[in-house]
């Protein structure tokens, strides 16, 4: 009984010394008598407000009026992108159509068929907008409607809606 | 050997006589004294120096992300002798945090407020003294973000008042 007690006793004294090692703050001198030591200093992944320091912006227009009968170069849609993302992240912003038709309000029968492009030449599918962790860029949608489709098409306000998409990965 | 044993007594005698002088007393014919009283430079034990003085400071302090400004709070008190004085210093190698997961980034910082102090012979314990870690917001803007760490190295040393 008093082996055991004694033992009991002793780890109990050994646990409180232990206390000391999992405090917060450091001492000068120290234990081993050091005049010298170290504290560090580091930066948290959230801002005082608690949210997330990581961030980006897209910014693009809500409307956009082409004049009738507009060429692909001068059918077009600017935004701006800017990113402040973690250490190898980056951000993609895709711009697509699901019917890629612009129709009448009122009258299913006509519409004007159009494609994305990169360029004011049209001559390349619109690419995706990828950014790394800090970027800014602008990029131009250019809307690729056919004389053609023109041509066919009673006048009248077309419409479609582009949607616009970030991803950060 | 009686000669010797009475050389022995004499010198016994003689230090016997020598206690005397290192106490004092009143009687009759001395009615009032003085007594010395008087401090040792060391503690109890007889062999430890009663100098002291402790620095108590954060082993980590965290600074949220896109803070300007932050102060980092450290104690000091000393007792020390009349002639010293407590010189504490505190600085970064080149006031640069920098990140474990990359090398291409690294975030500016200014290191001002107590980086320097020498005070004494007494501090009163729970003196506070405050540093300040400077970011301004274009450092912060030009770096990913992520976790960017430097060390504060604190050095103490007692010196000539």
């Amino acid at each position: 009984m008093k082996k055991t007690l004694a033992l009991v006793l002793a780890l109990a004294m050994v646990l409180s010394l232990a206390v000391p090692a999992f405090a917060e703050d450091k001492k000068l001198p120290d234990a081993a008598g050091a005049t010298k030591g170290t504290s560090e200093i580091l930066t948290s992944e959230t801002k005082s407000d608690g949210t997330s320091a990581a961030s980006f912006e897209v910014n693009y227009p809500a409307k956009t009026t082409f004049n009738w009968g507009d060429t692909v170069a001068d059918a077009k849609i600017t935004y701006t992108a800017k990113t402040h993302l973690s250490v190898g992240s980056k951000l993609t912003v895709s711009v697509t159509s699901e019917k890629s038709k612009m129709t009448l309000a009122d009258n299913a029968d006509y519409g004007l068929e159009y494609t994305l492009k990169d360029d004011a030449a049209g001559s390349a599918p619109l690419a995706d907008l990828t950014l790394n962790e800090i970027a800014s860029a602008e990029k131009t949608v250019y809307v690729d409607i056919p004389q053609a489709q023109w041509d066919a098409a009673p006048v009248g306000q077309y419409s479609d809606i582009l949607t616009f998409e970030a991803t950060v990965s | 050997m009686k000669k010797l044993l009475s050389i022995v007594l004499a010198i016994a005698m003689v230090f016997s006589l020598s206690v005397m002088a290192f106490a004092d007393e009143l009687n009759t014919g001395k009615t009032s004294g003085e007594a010395v009283v008087k401090t040792s430079t060391l503690k109890e034990d007889g062999h430890t120096s009663a100098e002291n003085y402790t620095v108590t400071y954060p082993a980590e302090t965290t600074i949220a992300w896109e803070k300007e400004s932050t102060d980092i709070e450290y104690t000091v008190q000393a007792q020390l002798t009349w002639d010293h004085q407590l010189k504490l210093d505190v600085a970064s190698a080149d006031n640069k945090m920098s990140s474990d997961n990359q090398d291409d980034y690294t975030l500016d910082y200014t290191l001002t407020g107590d980086t320097s102090i020498q005070d004494g012979p007494v501090i009163a314990e729970g003196t506070t003294k405050t540093l300040n870690i400077g970011i301004p917001a274009e450092n912060w803007a030009k770096v990913p973000v992520d976790e960017y760490k430097d060390t504060l190295t604190f050095t103490s040393q007692l010196v000539s008042a």
